[in-house]
């Protein structure tokens, strides 16, 4: 038993773990003992009682997703699980972690999820630019099917599977698990209506199950440990381990496996040593690019899901970005805005269009020349671009931190707009 | 001539990230661009040029992972890059030609890409993070410290066509910003130091 099911292999001093030194250490276990002892269905209930949610974002739990997969004999005989590798939220580092600390977890997770849902064969979509990563999976797989760990009739057991690579050649939205389908069929990656959803007609219009990362690195332990372990590693209401990280002005910039339910404070001043010397904390963003901001007032809320929420924002990806009183607030959603903007696929009016208006208006806000009336402008987007505007999340995502900025630092663009330009570069 | 003329618009829309990564901030101005392109490539005609043995062997690997042989495009993208340094109209004519895809269906995967590239690139491409957490600690400093040293902007070649600097989302290494990546290898924590002694090394490795 471990208190640290997703880092306890990871030391990123050496490399990582061989299939020998990774099974030496118990890896694999969990799928022996599935592939023995369980059914599919036995998996799903076990994952849909642990409580397990998805870590790349939404936080929807994982059991629920995987039951609305067709099962039985009436079900296709194809189905797939696609891992989402792709990972591009702005000040988000964590699945890297995982990928280039312990590549064979990864892999066992897949194992898990494919096989409850009885995919035969598993991309996983990486993200062009995770070089490392990308070296790291293709020789942990290849390791896997020279043990018989993938291939034909695994370990005996009947049950088939093939883990395939895919890199993309980046863009954001393809963190959207339709685009992303898209993208994997070779097309532009434009958002899919739903529904249908990809659980029923996904790849290639098979039912397809789209995890994150850090989600199916969950697996392995809770096959093996139980849901009562699961569930006793969480400090608050959710259950497990979250990978959580902090950049930013910090002393300690870095990325650390935390109980769910650590008060934020812990994670900031314990884990990443506080602010640097001579700066002071003004808010954060949670949990990557499209969260609200928090203030320090909230550094005593602890990290679950459902407290974040209540606050205002979304725990997310658990990486959080950190403001300080030095840097201009403006500019930050500034540069947010600008990243959005250039990451719309372009396939909705209002993300397409209304993302370069806002990034226009920021870049007049810098140089000086924002007007009063930016300001309405900029607040009528958060309805355009808000939630059941568009096809997808990201420009919901976008309005987060803009949305908040517009709360918490009004004086800020009071300043930018009567004061001819950023007051920081004056 | 009508397949060129949206080819040229595929490749010149403002969501198309090829276009917006070399003309960054000017979306709003591609309608010209466009018009401007269609007549530009009116007046050629092109070819495709064969693929070579080698790339074709690696695409028809590619072509056994996937159930359907258009899944393959990105990749094709990018293995005719790896070899060519960048996808010409000839190649992506080569490459939609031998997975049975119209060459501007092709073109709208090409141009949604950050990663391929559809005009010479340098011999490095420096993909250069500008997102929040490297904004934050100071990577605007860092990026013109390049621009000077090299002389290019975002988008630019060196003269010598040894180097390309270009504006790259997020690369997931936040806690060591700023950052960016280079010839496959991401370089951490850059002051202005840092960088005059990387580039001094690679001077003195020629």
């Amino acid at each position: 038993m471990t208190d640290r099911p997703l880092t306890r292999n990871i030391d990123m001093t050496r490399a990582p773990f061989d299939i020998g030194q990774y099974r030496a250490a118990g890896g694999y276990a969990s799928v022996e003992k599935m592939l023995k002892t369980m059914a599919p269905g036995d998996v799903l209930d076990l994952v849909k009682n642990s409580g397990l949610k998805g870590r790349g974002g939404a936080g929807f739990p994982t059991g629920l997703k995987w039951s609305f997969v067709p099962m039985g004999e009436n079900a296709p005989k194809t189905k797939y699980l696609v891992v989402n590798a792709d990972e591009m939220e702005p000040g988000t580092f964590k699945d890297r972690l995982l990928m280039e600390g312990d590549p064979h977890l990864l892999l066992e997770g897949m194992m898990i999820a494919a096989y409850t849902i009885q995919a035969n064969t598993a991309y996983i979509f990486l993200r062009g630019e995770y070089l490392r990563a990308e070296k790291l999976l293709k020789n942990a797989i290849a390791e896997a099917h020279s043990k018989g760990l993938l291939g034909r009739n695994i370990q005996g057991s009947g049950f088939d599977l093939e883990i395939i690579l895919h890199t993309s050649a980046g863009r954001y939205i393809c963190g959207e698990e339709t685009a992303l389908l898209n993208a994997l069929e070779g097309k532009r990656a434009n958002p899919r209506a739903k529904p249908p959803f990809p659980q029923v007609s996904g790849l290639w219009g098979k039912p397809t199950i789209v995890n994150n990362v850090e989600t199916l690195c969950n697996l392995p332990g809770i096959v093996n440990y139980g849901i009562e372990w699961y569930k006793g590693l969480g400090l608050g209401a959710d259950a497990g381990t979250k990978l959580c990280g902090v950049s930013g002005r910090v002393k300690n910039p870095g990325c650390w496996e935390l109980p769910l339910g650590t008060p934020i404070r812990e994670l900031l001043e314990d884990k990443a040593g506080g602010m640097c010397d001579g700066y002071e904390l003004r808010a954060f963003l949670p949990g990557g690019g499209s969260t609200d901001f928090l203030l320090p007032q909230h550094l005593d809320l602890t990290l679950d899901y459902d407290v974040i929420g209540k606050a205002g924002s979304r725990l997310a990806t658990g990486t959080m970005i950190v403001l300080d009183d030095q840097t201009c607030p403006v500019g930050m959603v500034g540069n947010l805005m600008k990243f959005f903007s250039h990451e719309s696929c372009g396939w909705c009016t209002p993300c397409r269009d209304g993302l370069p208006w806002i990034d226009e208006i920021f870049q007049r806000f810098e140089k000086g020349g924002g007007l009063e009336s930016d300001m309405q402008v900029l607040t009528d987007h958060l309805e355009y671009l808000g939630p059941g505007r568009t096809f997808c999340a990201l420009a919901p995502g976008a309005m987060a931190p803009l949305g908040s900025a517009l709360r918490h630092f009004r004086d800020d663009f009071h300043d930018h707009i009567h004061g001819g330009g950023c007051p920081w570069q004056r | 001539m009508w397949e060129l003329a949206l080819q040229a618009m595929g490749s010149s829309t403002h969501a198309c990230r090829f276009s917006a990564s070399f003309d960054r901030g000017q979306a709003r101005s591609h309608r010209v661009f466009v018009m401007t392109a269609i007549i530009a490539t009116s007046a050629a005609r092109l070819a495709a040029r064969a693929l070579t043995a080698e790339e074709k062997h690696e695409i028809d690997h590619e072509m056994t992972l996937y159930p359907d042989k258009k899944a393959v495009g990105l990749e094709a993208l990018k293995i005719v890059q790896k070899h060519q340094g960048w996808v010409s109209d000839e190649s992506l004519m080569a490459v939609a030609d031998y997975l049975g895809m119209s060459a501007h269906e092709l073109d709208g995967v090409a141009t949604f890409f950050n990663l391929i590239f559809r005009r010479p690139v340098g011999k490095n491409v420096i993909l250069f993070c500008d997102s929040v957490s490297c904004w934050i600690m100071g990577c605007d400093r860092i990026k013109d410290h390049i621009s000077k040293r090299l002389g290019i902007d975002y988008g630019q070649t060196t003269a010598d066509g040894e180097y390309t600097l270009l504006p790259v989302p997020c690369l997931g290494d936040c806690d060591r910003a700023p950052v960016m990546l280079m010839d496959g290898e991401q370089h951490r924590n850059l002051t202005p130091e840092k960088i005059d002694q990387l580039f001094a090394e690679r001077a003195q490795k020629k």
